[in-house]
C-alpha cells in the first residue's frame, strides 16, 4: 500500500465499542475517512452520535477497537503510549468542547503547558505563549485564571493553547458553541486563516450548517457511520452525495 | 515514519526536567490547600515525635552514663538487707586489710554506717545524714574537698567532722560563714569541722545525697549511735577484673563472715547495663509509637493524593491530551507527595528538635543534637510520603486519557 505524502489522516474500517453491564455498545462503525494535509473538514451531527470520539479517536486519545488508524504516517495500534503521547504534543492541538483550561494555572501558563510537555524552559515557554495571547487579543489578560475570564475569552485561550505547539492538525470540538454570532466568525476565520497559511489541517466538531459551509469538507455521522455530505473544489461547491 | 521516530527520541530526550517537573508538582499542591496540610499535619506530628523521643531517649542514656561516669563503672556497694530471717547483728566495722587479703579481686573497701540526726551550729540546726567513713571513702567514690581536708587514716575516734556543701551553706548565716576550725554539735558531743566536700552528682548507687551529709570517722560513730551497725560497704574492683565477677567473691567472702545476714552486692556496671538496656527499651517503644504515627501521617498523604487523583481526572486528562506521558503523570502526582511529606518532615524535625530540647531543660539535662535521630526521623518520614504517594502516582498514570472526558 503506497503511503501518500499528502494524507494526513487515514482512517480505514474503524470501529469502537465498549462493554457497558454486559452488553456491548457500538460508538462507531465501520469508519473510514482520509484527509489530506491542509484541508478544513466539519464534521456534523446531532449530539450523541459520536462525533466527539471520533475527534477522540482521530485525536490519539483512543484507539479504535478494531480498524487501522494511520496518523502522518504513523501506525497508531503498533505505537506505544509514550509516543502517542509525543504525536499529541508535537503535531496535535485541541479545543475541547469545555475548554479544559486548568482552574489553578493563569491564562499564560495554560497556553504554555503543552510546552512544559515538550522540554522548553518556563521563560521560553511563557514568551511563546504570550505571543499567542497576543495574537488573540488576550495580552492583557495573561495573568488571570480561567475563572475570571468569560467564556469567550475562555474559548480563545483555549485555541491559544492548541495552536502555541504549531501543530500539524487543529482538532477543535464545538470551538464557537460558546460564542455569539460575531466572535464566532472571528474564530472560524482565525482557524481557517492559520490553515492557509501554515498548511494545517483543521478538523472542527459543529452543529451548525454556517461553520460547516465555510469548510471546505464537511461530513454528518449518524448513529456512528460517517459519510461525507459536501466538498468544495476550487472555492465552488461540488456535492458529492 | 523515520522522521516520527526521530520526533519521539527527541521528545523523550527533552521532556521536562526534574527542576520543571518539582515547580509543577509545588504549584498542583497548592491548589489542594487546606487538605495537603491535614496530610501534612500528619507527617509533622508523626517524624516530630520520632525525632523527639529518640533525641530524649539518647540524652536520658546519655544523662545516667555520665552521672556513672562520674564515680566510675567498676564500683561495688554491699548492703544487708534486714528481715525477720535474717536478724542477727552486724558489726560496727570491717578489717578492710583482711577483706582485701581474702578477696584479691576487690582493691579497695570502705565501710560505711549512716544515720539521720540533727546538727547544730549557733542557732542554726539542720537535718543531716551522718556518715561515718574511713579515709578510702573519698577515694573510691571520688569525692573531692573543696577546703580543709577528707577523714584521714589516723583520725580513728576523733571528733572530726567533714561538711556536705548544702550543709556548710545551711549552717552559715549572713556575716558568719561556716569555716574549717569551728564547731557543731552533733547529739552530746562538739565535733571540729575539718573540710568541706565538693558538690558531686546524685548517683542512684549511694543511698542519700551526699551534698546533706556530714561524714565523720567511723569509729566516732559511737558517739553519735551508741551500738551503731554497719550500713553498708563501697568497694572497688581490680582494675583487670570483671566487676560482676569481683561482686561474687566479695559476697561468697562476706556470706562467710557474717553469718546469718543476707548480702547483696550491685556493680555499678551492672546497674548502668540495666539502665541502658531499659533506655533503649524506651526508645524502642517511643520510637514504635512515632512510627505509627508516621503510618497514620502516610495513609493521610495517600488519601489525599488519591482524593486529588479522582478530582483532577479531568486535568489528568487535558495534560495527556497536551502531550504528557504516563511517567510525566506519575511524576508530577509523586513529587507532590514527595513535597509533601518532605516539607512535613522538615517541620517535624524543627518541632521534634525544640521539644527534645524543653525536656531537656526541664529535666535539668545536658541537650545534644542525636544526629541518627535527625536521619531517621526525617529519612522515614520522607521515604513514608514516597511510598504512600507511589500508588496514587501509578494509579494516575494508568488513566486513559479519554475516559476523563466522559463526564463532560
Amino acid at each position: 500500500m503506497p503511503v501518500d505524502k499528502d494524507v494526513l489522516i487515514d482512517l480505514r474500517d474503524a470501529s469502537l465499542s465498549y462493554v457497558r453491564e454486559h452488553q456491548r455498545v457500538s460508538v462507531l462503525e465501520n469508519l473510514s475517512l482520509r484527509i489530506a494535509r491542509a484541508e478544513t473538514c466539519a464534521i456534523v451531527g446531532k449530539s450523541g452520535s459520536g462525533k466527539t470520539t471520533l475527534m477522540h479517536v482521530l485525536g490519539l486519545l483512543h484507539r479504535p477497537t478494531c480498524g487501522t488508524y494511520q496518523f502522518n504516517g504513523l501506525q497508531t495500534s503498533a505505537a506505544t503510549a509514550d509516543e502517542l503521547a509525543s504525536v499529541r504534543n508535537q503535531q496535535i492541538g485541541f479545543v475541547f468542547q469545555s475548554f479544559h483550561l486548568l482552574p489553578r494555572l493563569s491564562a499564560l501558563d495554560n497556553v504554555a503547558l503543552p510546552l512544559f510537555y515538550r522540554g522548553l524552559g518556563q521563560r521560553e515557554r511563557r514568551a511563546r505563549a504570550l505571543a499567542h495571547l497576543q495574537r488573540l487579543g488576550l495580552s492583557d489578560r495573561a495573568q488571570h485564571r480561567p475563572a475570571e475570564l468569560s467564556g469567550g475569552q475562555c474559548q480563545r485561550v483555549a485555541i491559544a493553547r492548541a495552536l502555541v505547539t504549531d501543530p500539524t492538525l487543529i482538532l477543535a470540538d464545538e470551538p464557537t458553541g460558546n460564542l455569539d454570532q460575531g466572535s464566532a466568525g472571528d474564530i472560524l476565520a482565525l482557524l481557517l486563516e492559520v490553515s492557509r497559511r501554515a498548511a494545517t489541517t483543521v478538523v472542527i466538531v459543529t452543529h451548525d450548517p454556517l461553520i460547516a459551509r465555510r469548510c471546505k469538507r464537511q461530513f454528518e455521522v449518524v448513529e456512528g457511520r460517517l459519510r461525507e455530505t459536501s466538498r468544495t473544489v476550487d472555492g465552488s461547491d461540488a456535492s458529492i452525495q | 515514519m523515520v522522521a516520527m521516530r526521530a520526533f519521539n527520541s527527541a521528545h523523550s530526550a527533552s521532556g521536562p526536567s526534574t527542576a520543571q517537573h518539582v515547580l509543577e508538582a509545588i504549584s498542583g499542591l497548592r491548589g489542594l490547600r487546606h487538605r495537603a496540610l491535614l496530610a501534612l499535619l500528619g507527617i509533622v506530628m508523626g517524624s516530630a515525635c520520632i525525632i523527639s523521643l529518640i533525641n530524649i531517649g539518647r540524652n536520658a542514656a546519655q544523662e545516667m552514663a555520665r552521672i556513672f561516669q562520674s564515680m566510675g563503672t567498676d564500683k561495688l556497694v554491699v548492703q544487708f538487707p534486714y528481715s525477720p530471717q535474717t536478724k542477727a547483728r552486724l558489726p560496727g566495722s570491717l578489717d578492710v586489710a583482711q577483706v582485701l587479703r581474702s578477696v584479691p579481686s576487690v582493691t579497695a573497701a570502705a565501710p560505711i554506717a549512716v544515720k539521720s540526726a540533727k546538727v547544730f551550729r549557733g542557732g542554726r540546726s539542720v537535718d543531716v545524714s551522718i556518715v561515718g567513713a574511713t579515709a578510702s571513702f573519698a577515694r573510691i567514690i571520688g569525692l573531692s574537698v573543696q577546703r580543709g581536708r577528707f577523714i584521714s587514716p589516723f583520725d580513728d575516734v576523733e571528733t572530726f567532722a567533714v561538711v556536705g556543701p548544702s550543709v556548710a551553706r545551711a549552717l552559715s548565716s549572713g556575716g558568719s560563714t561556716l569555716q574549717t576550725g569551728m564547731t557543731l554539735r552533733i547529739g552530746g558531743y562538739f565535733f571540729t569541722v575539718i573540710g568541706m566536700t565538693d558538690t558531686l552528682p546524685a548517683n542512684p548507687m549511694l543511698p542519700n545525697g551526699l551534698d546533706d551529709s556530714v561524714f565523720i570517722p567511723l569509729n566516732s560513730m559511737r558517739r553519735v549511735q551508741p551500738g551503731y551497725e554497719l550500713s553498708s560497704v563501697i568497694a572497688q574492683a581490680a582494675p583487670e577484673m570483671d566487676p560482676g565477677d569481683a561482686a561474687k567473691d566479695l559476697k561468697q567472702y562476706l556470706s562467710a563472715l557474717l553469718p546469718g545476714r543476707a548480702v547483696e552486692i550491685q556493680a555499678a556496671q551492672q546497674l548502668l547495663d540495666g539502665l541502658r538496656r531499659q533506655s533503649r527499651v524506651l526508645s524502642y517503644l517511643l520510637g514504635a509509637l512515632g512510627a505509627i504515627s508516621l503510618l497514620l501521617g502516610g495513609v493521610g498523604v495517600m488519601n489525599v493524593m488519591l482524593m486529588s487523583v479522582t478530582e483532577r481526572r479531568k486535568e489528568i486528562g487535558v495534560r495527556m491530551a497536551l502531550g504528557a506521558r504516563p511517567r510525566d503523570i506519575r511524576t508530577l502526582f509523586l513529587l507532590e507527595a514527595i513535597c509533601l511529606s518532605a516539607c512535613g518532615s522538615a517541620l517535624g524535625a524543627v518541632l521534634g528538635i525544640a521539644f527534645a530540647y524543653l525536656f531537656a531543660r526541664f529535666c535539668d539535662w545536658q541537650f545534644f543534637l542525636a544526629l541518627d535521630a535527625l536521619a531517621i526521623g526525617i529519612g522515614s518520614a520522607a521515604s513514608i510520603g514516597v511510598f504512600f504517594g507511589l500508588y496514587p502516582a501509578i494509579a494516575a498514570s494508568r488513566l486513559e486519557p479519554v475516559t476523563q472526558f466522559r463526564d463532560f
